[in-house]
């Protein structure tokens, strides 16, 4: 079953859009948690698309062999083909998604409008962690990395306890995701996460990083680096309070939304004209 | 007598990680639920980091050059098996790793002790 969607408005028989925001999901995720974000982005008048990431989807064996620059050419690939097609290209992201959409920011500072980065992970210090996470780099950077899938566990990054029963049932069935994060695909993680730390310098396209205080994967610490060592004049950093890791789930979901549309409407084309015309009146 | 103690806590720490890891490939890796086998992972994971750590301490206490060369390297190894380590061939590298850690503890029985 293919989880990937596009919502593309003239495919409804609507006036076509020029502007399109691509979106990439989470570690073991899979577009279906986009699928809320996306549909209110699109009813906003945005083209919004989704795939699958290598390595998710029908073929669970394939996250064991994906490499971190198998994420990264889809994503460049995708984002290729969406600027030859609209005017505004805007990226976003949660968790893994959220590091694509950086990199992505970084190999195209001039072409990418804006970026909306959600749950950036950037470490793993989340407060979820189990005992033996002092152990982690080791497990990581031996044989053990191929021994050992991390159970996904409670709180599921969900703070909103009905929507984590909902959540947890899907997960048992497979239907929205993997069940458990191999340690293949944390270790690609942690090497793309590494990747670009050392870029975020070249990164001056305008940035919107939200993330909770609350991660239970990833703390704060990996926004603030974001944040604090770009070079993007515009940027902005919001900080939840009542939301775990899956903010675009959670208890501020709809504040999420907004505040990413707000972002994407202040940065199109448009906008910016419009911005324009008024300071030339 | 420190490099004495240091060369015995190192050959049971060698004895003690391939028991864990021949353990590991018979029997824990068959349990489905990850949520039993995490603290058996966990603990190869310590046995793993005991084993470069004691590999690195004998090595600094060894006077013999080439042997302190050679300790480097099986200190390394843990971390240079993982390196060039695939998927598919996770099953090969584990039998590499259980003789390098084998046989560093027959270099340290034979060579040094």
């Amino acid at each position: 079953m293919s989880l990937d969607f596009e919502l593309r408005h003239e495919d409804k028989g609507e006036q076509r859009s020029r502007k399109a925001v691509l979106l990439f999901h989470g570690l073991t995720g899979s577009p279906f948690e986009l699928k809320k974000y996306g549909q209110f982005l699109y009813n906003n008048g945005y083209d919004v698309y989704a795939d699958c990431l290598p390595g998710h989807g029908d073929k669970v064996r394939e996250i064991y062999t994906v490499k971190y620059t198998d994420w990264l050419d889809f994503a460049y690939k995708k984002f290729e083909e969406l600027n030859e097609e609209y005017e505004d290209v805007f990226v976003s992201g949660l968790c893994l998604g959220a590091v694509l959409a950086i990199a992505v920011g970084i190999k195209y500072p001039d072409k990418v409008k804006g970026i909306v980065s959600l749950s950036t992970t950037l470490y793993l210090d989340g407060w979820r962690l189990p005992w033996y996470k002092v152990l982690i780099p080791v497990g990581l950077s031996t044989l053990i990395r191929f021994y050992y899938n991390y159970p996904e566990c409670e709180p599921h990054g969900i703070k909103n306890e009905r929507t984590r029963s909902i959540v947890k049932k899907l997960l048992a069935k497979g239907d929205v995701g993997m069940n458990d994060f191999p340690m293949t695909g944390i270790y690609e993680l942690l090497k793309l996460s590494k990747i670009v730390r050392k870029n975020l310098k070249e990164l001056s396209t305008p940035i919107l990083l939200i993330h909770s205080e609350e991660d239970d994967l990833t703390s704060t610490k990996s926004a603030e680096t974001v944040f604090n060592n770009i070079s993007s004049s515009d940027k902005e950093k919001i900080i939840l309070n009542d939301s775990y890791h899956m903010v675009l789930y959670d208890n501020e979901k709809e504040f999420v939304f907004n505040k990413a549309l707000e972002f994407f409407d202040a940065r199109c084309s448009q906008a910016l004209k419009n911005e324009e015309d008024v300071v030339c009146c | 007598m420190l490099l004495r103690i240091s060369e015995y806590i190192f050959i049971i720490i060698s004895l003690l990680l391939v028991l864990s890891l021949i353990i590991n490939k018979t029997y824990i890796c068959h349990i489905k639920d990850n949520m039993k086998k995490s603290d058996y992972v966990a603990g190869i994971a310590l046995l793993f980091a005991l084993y470069v750590l004691s590999a690195l301490i004998t090595a600094i206490l060894i006077p013999n050059i080439y042997c302190k060369i050679v300790m480097i390297l099986f200190a390394l190894s843990p971390f240079i098996i993982g390196k060039m380590a695939t998927y598919e061939k996770e099953k090969i590298y584990t039998v590499f790793q259980i003789l390098s850690i084998l046989a560093s503890g027959i270099f340290v029985l034979y060579f040094i002790l």
